[in-house]
């Protein structure tokens, strides 16, 4: 199997190799399902953009058009042809809307964790690796970011500074996300340069630069991949409360959150205006944490082999 | 030991400080001319009223010296007064405290309960029906957003069935204890989804480790029964694991309890920070959020302790 | 001139702001500006039954729908026998952050506690006319310049102090300065109040007014408390407000529950010779959530409850019709809600582009987005169908819903090579709308960006503020006070004498426009849409040096065609508001003033507590 290749424990994250593909036909059932969920929102997320692009040319219902002033729909219908989820309270197609909003969710985990593994792993592993008054310093820096409750940030970043534009929120994302990266690949850098490759390396000269970029962070990706997965799908649920609160990005721009903000009041009538987002972001949160726990597994199984 | 408790106190001192200096900061940068933002707008024409409560203020002062005068003021138990409702913020936190605290407890407890037979009985049929079941569960449980769940079980126990109130809160001092819970019981299960589905794979995470350990074969091989096994010899070295995180979970839920707040219209922080924060009330905003962190640092503080003083293995060091 | 004229007309600020901003209406002295966002200071409600929408189905919406006949709930005398003792709990829309009438800002929400402890000078009948409350009676010199007031005698405040002229002089000096009655002392031209004897006091004021009576109807002027406590503890008393109302302050547990017990000391008896009030106590709890709100009620929590959104009085129609054991007071007066054009900024400086964009705004699907279909009716001017004032002329000569008229509007000013925003032929315009965020008026506003969108020439910016931003940004700064709003929610009108908010707001809007009508000082901040017609103001000025009811009515006309000529305001549709109460709470529609003659009832879903009772 592929872990015959990995004696050395450097992991498949970063190679390409033929591990992936069967990898993905190991993954038990739900896994799979998960899997595919994830493509199918980022393949919404991708084609409601392009459709964006090339002015709503491509075959999707417009989520803006209200069909009851100009014709074409009504308030809070049922599933039909044209409209396969039925339509909102001001009669606009629930499909789009929620394909549309997938890609408010997906732009902010994108980013959360690409800062995070990024910035985040970098930093980690490097304070991790040199020790000393860098780590004190960074990981105070770190203590005093995650002493803030999250949410009270947020809010108050968000209510106060009015910022509403997607780039600058998920910028806000991104980097409160990051101390939590950092504390993961310092802990994992801990372990790895304490290993005997990673001595043997110092042992014979080699520029500890070299080591960190070549021996620990290969190491500690995994690690940081398996909690991105996880912190993906925290941080969606967390821009979903924002957008619920009325303080993410500008409407009529749809969200998940603030579909569910929009279908609420509804709530005596009925509850599907409710559901089909609540479900779409539980769907895609459920996924990614299976996602992450079998990558996580997979981890386990790899560095428990070493 | 005394070593490290003076060293976790130190930075415990320099992350509060490094708190309040960005709560400070973060919320006077209010773009615009701040007494705007602390006056009811009836006030605003009148620009000698606006000097004189400038004056009155020191908001002339510069940033470095209010916040001096702040952080003094809020050792002193002297949060400052509300702009908008003209109560002491102190006052405000301490009505409030109650609420969010119980609610904070609640879940916590909720969650712990909940999950320590979950997890145990999991571990111990490691993949059998149970364990999978649940496991299905725990990821559902802990997927839901917080704020889908509240909704939903008011939709189901309030509209549905009538069973529960859906707003409100019963003080335990006025109404007694079963009253309050009532009131308490959606929004605090809500609240708990999440950490008891993490409580409960970590449970039977440590506790399949602990069961492949010697020790519980010599018991079983002494003819000890599981049930017995499970509870005295598994859990317990389990349990520091679990406090740990418990106690971590109860300082993040304090901060966590906004959105579930406002939708239940419980009178906690939460409303008042949101409503501070949609007033621009900035003394409030500054206290609460000072508040908060602090007792989440201070509950973190607490917890690494405990575990310090706990766990044997590092007593030993 | 330089300071002065800000304190003597800026104030004015507050009691158009209060009265018309934000909030419930009713002649409000105060307005929410510091409730919280969820509180429907803005009050467009949201969906729709199933009938309406099978019946829409294929159907775009036509202008001119009509509600269905008059919503409001008759008000008639009570014929029940009172009962003395119970308690009621009612849910409210938002707490009242402060209980201070001269100096906190109070909307609905608030006025249904702070009239539980604070009495008014006059209250207002049913047929729209001002009757006596703690005044008796009251006469005007010539020139309506002087206006003496006679008082009801034997009153006690809740602190043992007694109710007399020397009162409402020592009162005045807190008002003159007050946060919210500074500008209502202003709009009303009060320079001095005189004690002429005991039970006697004059109000002095610097210009005529005709309709004087009706300030003293608003808390802001016209709530009586006491002023030595006040003075005493001036932040202490906005927690404790101490009154000659039929109930006093019991409990205070903010954003909880706040009890007034009754005041076994009330001035006013039934016509029976009974003690008023007949409770022991009322309950206050702000529920801002209207669903929870509504269930509250229903499932008994609560005895009563209030709202001023159209999708919860459809819900509890619907919840009635279903069987709930529950009246319903409804009302709809005068206060529209809608918004405002900056008419000193372009592109809204041309009437081509406001007329067109009205025209664009389909009023009815704006208003069935919010649920209100047959519940609210869509406005054409300040006031309701029911009020005395309003005019069939000014409704006919309103721009109604007509898409391509407005189309063709917009396209005269954007191929105009003249255009006042400075743009090319053919380019679209710019059009920034704003509301706050409330989550009716969010629904509102995307269906008018759609509409103004689909034009093909507009481009529409949406976004939201905060209550208090927004107001700033309609309010803008010294020395003009222009605004940098561009299309703005706003609500309109109340029920009290239209002299009361019109005069006001269609004041000249700056210094300099004032001066070059040859009007030196006169001009108010709280313009907001920054409309000024020389001719309209005259009218206005005209209207409160008279007394005759069609002279009045005439001029009043007059103003409400002009502004449908000139368009500076759009309207959707009137505030529909509700009082709900289990069926056993009796006296909340049909109380009497002292004179025996029949309240107003519940206008903008205000209780007066004096008079209920529960049946037993």
């Amino acid at each position: 199997m592929s872990e015959s290749k990995d004696i050395t424990g450097s992991p498949d994250a970063k190679s390409k190799g033929n591990g992936r593909l069967s990898a993905v036909k190991e993954m038990p059932f739900f896994v799979k399902c998960a899997l595919f969920w994830l493509v199918f929102i980022v393949s919404a997320a991708i084609y409601t953009r392009l459709d964006r692009l090339f002015g709503q040319a491509l075959p999707l219902q417009d989520p803006f058009y209200q069909g009851f002033l100009f014709g074409g729909a009504s308030p809070v219908e049922g599933p039909s042809l044209d409209h396969l989820l039925g339509t909102d309270i001001l009669s606009r197609d629930n499909l789009s809307r929620l394909l549309h909003g997938a890609w408010v969710s997906l732009a902010v985990a994108i980013t959360v964790v690409s800062f995070g593994i990024v910035f985040g792993g970098l930093l980690g592993a490097f304070v991790g690796y040199a020790r000393g008054r860098w780590e004190t310093l960074v990981m105070g820096i770190m203590d005093v970011v995650l002493a803030f409750p999250p949410l009270v940030l947020l809010l108050a970043l968000v209510a106060i500074y009015k910022v509403r534009s997607l780039p600058v929120i998920a910028l806000v994302f991104g980097v409160l996300g990051i101390p939590t990266y950092v504390r993961i690949a310092r802990a994992n850098t801990l372990g790895v340069a304490s290993r005997e490759f990673v001595q043997a390396a110092e042992a014979i000269g080699t520029k500890r630069i070299w080591i960190l970029f070549r021996e620990i962070i290969p190491n500690i990706l995994p690690s940081l991949f398996a909690y991105a997965l996880i912190n993906a799908g925290f941080v969606i649920v967390i821009e979903g409360t924002l957008s619920y609160l009325g303080l993410s990005v500008q409407i009529p721009e749809p969200t998940w959150g603030n579909m569910i903000n929009e279908g609420r009041r509804d709530i005596r009538r009925t509850i599907l205006p409710i559901f089909w987002p609540g479900l779409f972001l539980t769907l895609t949160v459920v996924s990614l944490n299976m996602l992450g726990d079998w990558f996580q597994q997979r981890v386990a199984i790899r560095s428990s082999a070493l | 030991m005394g070593k490290i408790l003076a060293a976790r106190l130190a930075r415990l001192v320099a992350t509060l400080f490094a708190v309040s200096l960005l709560t400070f900061l973060l919320v006077e940068q209010l773009p615009g001319d701040p007494v705007t933002a602390l006056l009811p707008p009836e006030a605003l024409h009148d620009l000698e009223t606006m000097e004189r409560i400038r004056t009155e203020l020191r908001l002339d002062d510069p940033a470095l010296v209010r916040y001096g005068r702040w952080v003094t003021d809020a050792l002193q138990g002297d949060l400052g007064k509300s702009y908008i409702t003209d109560q002491r913020v102190a006052d405000a936190i301490r009505d409030r405290i109650p609420v969010t605290m119980e609610l904070a407890l609640l879940a916590t407890v909720i969650a712990a309960v909940l999950a320590i037979p979950i997890g145990a009985f999991s571990a111990y049929r490691e993949g059998g029906r149970f364990d999978r079941v649940m496991s299905v569960f725990t990821t559902a449980s802990l997927s839901i957003p917080a704020f889908v769940a509240a909704i939903f079980f008011i939709w189901l126990f309030t509209l549905k069935f009538n069973w529960l109130p859906s707003t409100g809160w019963n003080r335990i001092t006025d109404k007694g204890l079963l009253a309050n819970l009532k009131t308490a019981i959606l929004p605090a299960s809500a609240l708990a989804l999440a950490p008891l589905a993490i409580n409960a794979r970590l449970i039977r995470a440590d506790m399949i480790g602990t069961l492949k350990e010697d020790y519980i074969l010599s018991a079983r091989a002494k003819g000890l029964r599981s049930r017995y096994i499970l509870m005295r010899h598994a859990l317990r070295p389990s349990s520091l694991t679990a406090i740990t995180i418990f106690g971590l979970q109860f300082g993040a839920l304090i901060g966590g309890t906004v959105v579930i707040e406002t939708i239940f219209a419980l009178p906690g922080l939460g409303t008042r920070l949101i409503s501070g924060i949609y007033q621009r009330d900035v003394t409030m905003i500054q206290g609460i959020t000072l508040f908060v962190a602090t007792v989440y640092v201070v509950v973190n503080l607490l917890v690494d302790l405990l575990y310090l003083l706990l766990d044997p293995r590092i007593r030993r060091q | 001139m330089n300071k002065s004229w800000l304190k003597i007309i800026a104030p004015l600020f507050t009691v158009a702001l209060i009265a018309a901003a934000c909030g419930g209406s009713d002649s409000d002295s105060g307005s929410s500006s510091s409730s919280d966002a969820a509180s429907s200071t803005e009050t467009e409600a949201e969906e729709e039954t199933e009938a309406e929408t099978t019946e829409k189905a294929e159907e775009v919406i036509e202008a001119g729908t009509e509600a269905e006949g008059d919503v409001d709930t008759k008000v008639e005398a009570v014929v029940e026998e009172s009962s003395y003792g119970g308690s009621v709990i009612i849910g409210l829309e938002a707490e009242a952050t402060g209980l201070r009438p001269w100096e906190d800002a109070c909307s609905s929400p608030c006025l249904v506690m702070m009239k539980a402890m604070i009495d008014t000078m006059v209250e207002r009948r049913a047929d729209g006319t001002y009757g006596p409350w703690l005044a008796k009676s009251w006469s005007a010199n010539e020139g309506y310049t002087e206006w003496t007031f006679e008082l009801q005698e034997g009153v006690l405040f809740h602190n043992g102090y007694s109710f007399n002229a020397k009162t409402l002089v020592d009162m005045f000096e807190l008002q003159k300065v007050g946060a919210v009655a500074a500008g209502v002392v202003s709009a009303a031209k009060v320079g001095e109040v005189v004690a002429v004897d005991n039970y006697t006091v004059k109000y002095v004021l610097t210009g005529a007014h005709s309709a004087f009576p009706s300030f003293l109807y608003g808390v802001g002027l016209g709530g009586v408390f006491e002023p030595n406590a006040a003075n005493e503890d001036f932040d202490g008393f906005s927690m404790n407000p101490i009154g000659t109302g039929p109930f006093m302050m019991d409990k205070r547990d903010l954003d909880n529950e706040t009890i007034v017990a009754r005041n076994p000391n009330y001035w006013m008896s039934d016509e029976d010779g009974n003690q008023l009030p007949y409770l022991d106590s009322v309950a206050f709890r702000p529920i801002p959530d209207e669903g929870t709100r509504l269930d509250s009620l229903l499932s008994g929590t609560t005895t009563m409850m209030q709202t001023l959104r159209q999708g919860t009085i459809r819900d509890a129609r619907a919840a009635k019709a279903d069987g709930a054991d529950i009246t319903l007071f409804e009302f709809q007066g005068n206060n529209v809600g809608g918004g405002m054009f900056n008419n000193s900024i372009p592109p809204y400086d041309d009437v081509r582009v406001r007329k067109g964009l009205t025209h664009m705004n389909n009023q009815d699907a704006v208003i069935e987005a919010l649920g209100g279909t047959g519940i609210s009716l869509p406005g054409s001017q300040w006031f309701s169908p029911d009020s005395p004032w309003y005019s069939e002329k000014a409704a006919a000569a309103w721009p109604k819903f007509d898409f391509d008229a407005g189309k063709a509007l917009v396209a005269e000013y954007v191929n105009d090579p003249d255009r006042s925003d400075g743009r090319a032929v053919g380019d679209k315009i710019e059009v920034e709308l704003s509301c706050p965020p409330d989550p009716t008026l969010i629904l509102a506003i995307q269906v008018i960006e759609q509409l103004w969108s689909a034009s093909g020439m507009v481009d529409v910016n949406l976004t939201n503020y905060d209550q208090q931003t927004h107001i700033n940004y309609a309010l803008g700064a010294p020395p003009d006070f222009n605004g940098s709003h561009g299309a703005h929610c706003w609500r309109w009108s109340s029920n009290d004498d239209p002299s009361t908010f019109l005069n006001t707001q269609f004041a000249p809007p700056t210094l300099g426009i004032a001066a070059a009508y040859g009007l030196d000082g006169i001009f108010s901040p709280i313009n907001f849409p920054n409309y000024f017609d020389i001719e309209m103001f005259g009218w206005l000025v005209g209207a409160i040096s008279t007394d005759v009811f069609e002279e009045r009515y005439a001029l009043y006309e007059m103003v409400m065609m002009r502004l449908a000529r000139d368009v500076p305001v759009w309207y959707s549709g009137h505030t529909a508001t509700l009082l709900a109460a289990e069926t056993n709470i009796l006296g909340v529609n049909g109380w009497l003033l002292p004179d025996g003659s029949l309240g107003a009832g519940f206008p903008a879903a205000i209780a007066r507590w004096g008079q209920v009772f529960i049946q037993n």
